[in-house]
């Protein structure tokens, strides 16, 4: 599968990998390398190349199907679901109005951690800078 | 689940890792025996130098220590000097060589806990492809451990003995430098971006504390208790094979060697199959830290208890 090669694990980032999978397919799906009812990688073959736990896709998979983000078919592999295909490519004002929300939240977050606003902006860009994503 | 059953169980669970990759066990194998072959190439020069005696007479091994004092008594500063230089070139040839065939035994824990096999071959080669990080890894904790030594020393001779608080500070040393670099091993076969030795321990401590948080103050392991099992069962093992010996060679004094022999022979290999065991525990509290999830046969509770936690009773 295309997409896994520009996968990089990064094992020292303090985020676990199964989250980094799931951020990935995110983005996969965002920026539209992922389509609706397109198959992911079976668990043994994304464990194989990224070289890490079978279990660790496995959990990933298993968020992203409780998210609705895709659906197991047993025998089949797991595939892109169209509810939240349609969701993530949601209209732009609403778009705007989660991100809002979800920047509220991570900055009252942050903030009850000890970190400010401006030490959280340049660790965005500092990854941004250092991967192309985050 | 009690903490004595837990650490049973992360025994147990730790062997069965073992016995579905039997190869596990020859990497300390081999390791033992490159490091032998290496010392005995740097120490053959000294000790198959002429001394006008057979090598396996007495007399030569004797004469060689008298060379080593004469040098010594006569202040010879260079030839000191020479024996220093060369004893610090096995020193890190070796601490080199032990990270070497860690590194390729861990890429081969880290597989067999993913459920592939194990390839002595795969780790080797892994091991080469990481040659530059290991070796100035090795240079690092090799002079650090220098250091540690020197400063045990040094705080020995201010002291005049081995004092409360020299020893309080250098075991606190030891403990920080052995829970901060407690995943080094993985950090070095998983970390592309970096082969500066302060980066990977300080990855290696962010992994810690990024996981258990800052109040962790020492690593237990799997722990004592099942430590103490084995080893009572290992006891009971040897008084019966004693019985058994004694009853054949009543009032000889060859079945007690044999029986020496057996408990020591016994230790050694109960030491080195709990050496792989604790690895193969590392190995997975890697995988739980970084990965999220909890790998092969364990359970999250064997995750954490391996800690000694600050505050904490225990």
């Amino acid at each position: 599968m295309a997409i896994i090669t520009k996968w990089a694990i990064d094992f020292s980032s303090g985020v676990h990998v199964y989250k980094q999978i799931i951020n990935y397919i995110y983005a996969s799906i965002g920026n539209g390398e992922l389509k609706e009812g397109d198959r992911l990688p079976t668990i043994k073959e994304l464990a194989e190349q990224l070289n890490i736990n079978p279990n660790t896709i496995a959990k990933a998979y298993r968020e992203l199907e409780l998210k609705g983000v895709i659906t197991g078919r047993r025998g089949n592999g797991s595939f892109v679901s169209a509810p939240e295909t349609k969701a993530l490519r949601m209209p732009v004002k609403e778009k705007e109005a989660r991100l809002r929300r979800l920047f509220g939240r991570v900055i009252a977050e942050a903030k009850s951690e000890g970190i400010m606003e401006d030490e959280l902006m340049e660790y965005i860009w500092g990854r941004r800078n250092s991967y192309g994503k985050i | 689940m009690g903490r004595f059953k837990t650490s049973l169980e992360l025994f147990k669970h730790s062997v069965s890792v073992i016995a579905k990759n039997k190869a596990l066990l020859l990497f300390p194998v081999i390791a033992l025996i490159f490091i032998f072959l290496i010392i005995l190439f740097f120490i053959s020069p000294f000790v198959l130098s002429n001394t006008g005696y057979a090598l396996t007479t007495p007399s030569h091994w004797k004469a060689l220590g008298d060379r080593i004092s004469i040098l010594v008594e006569n202040k010879d500063m260079a030839s000191c000097a020479i024996g220093f230089a060369w004893l610090a070139v096995i020193y890190l040839v070796s601490v080199f060589s032990t990270t070497f065939f860690n590194v390729a035994f861990y890429n081969e824990i880290l597989h067999a806990l993913n459920g592939n096999g194990v390839s002595i071959a795969r780790g080797i080669r892994t091991a080469r492809l990481k040659i530059k990080p290991i070796l100035i890894w090795s240079m690092f904790a090799g002079i650090v451990g220098i250091i540690i030594k020197t400063l045990d020393k040094i705080l020995m001779i201010l002291e005049d003995r081995p004092g409360f608080i020299g020893q309080l500070i250098i075991g606190s040393i030891g403990i920080t430098w052995g829970l901060a670099s407690i995943f080094i091993i993985p950090v070095i076969i998983r970390e592309e971006k970096t082969t500066n030795p302060l980066k990977l321990l300080k990855t290696s401590a962010g992994i810690l504390r990024t996981k258990w948080g800052g109040s962790i103050i020492g690593f237990i392991g799997i722990g004592g208790f099942g430590f103490l099992i084995v080893l009572l069962l290992s006891i009971c093992l040897l008084s019966i094979i004693n019985a058994v010996l004694m009853t054949l060679t009543a009032g000889n004094t060859l079945g007690l060697i044999a029986f020496l022999s057996l408990i020591l022979i016994n230790v050694l290999i109960f030491y080195f199959i709990w050496n792989v065991i604790e690895q193969i525990f590392q190995c997975s509290l890697y995988i739980y830290a970084t990965e999220g999830i909890v790998p092969g046969p364990f359970d999250e509770e064997m995750m954490n208890i391996c800690w000694k936690v600050k505050g904490a009773s225990k």
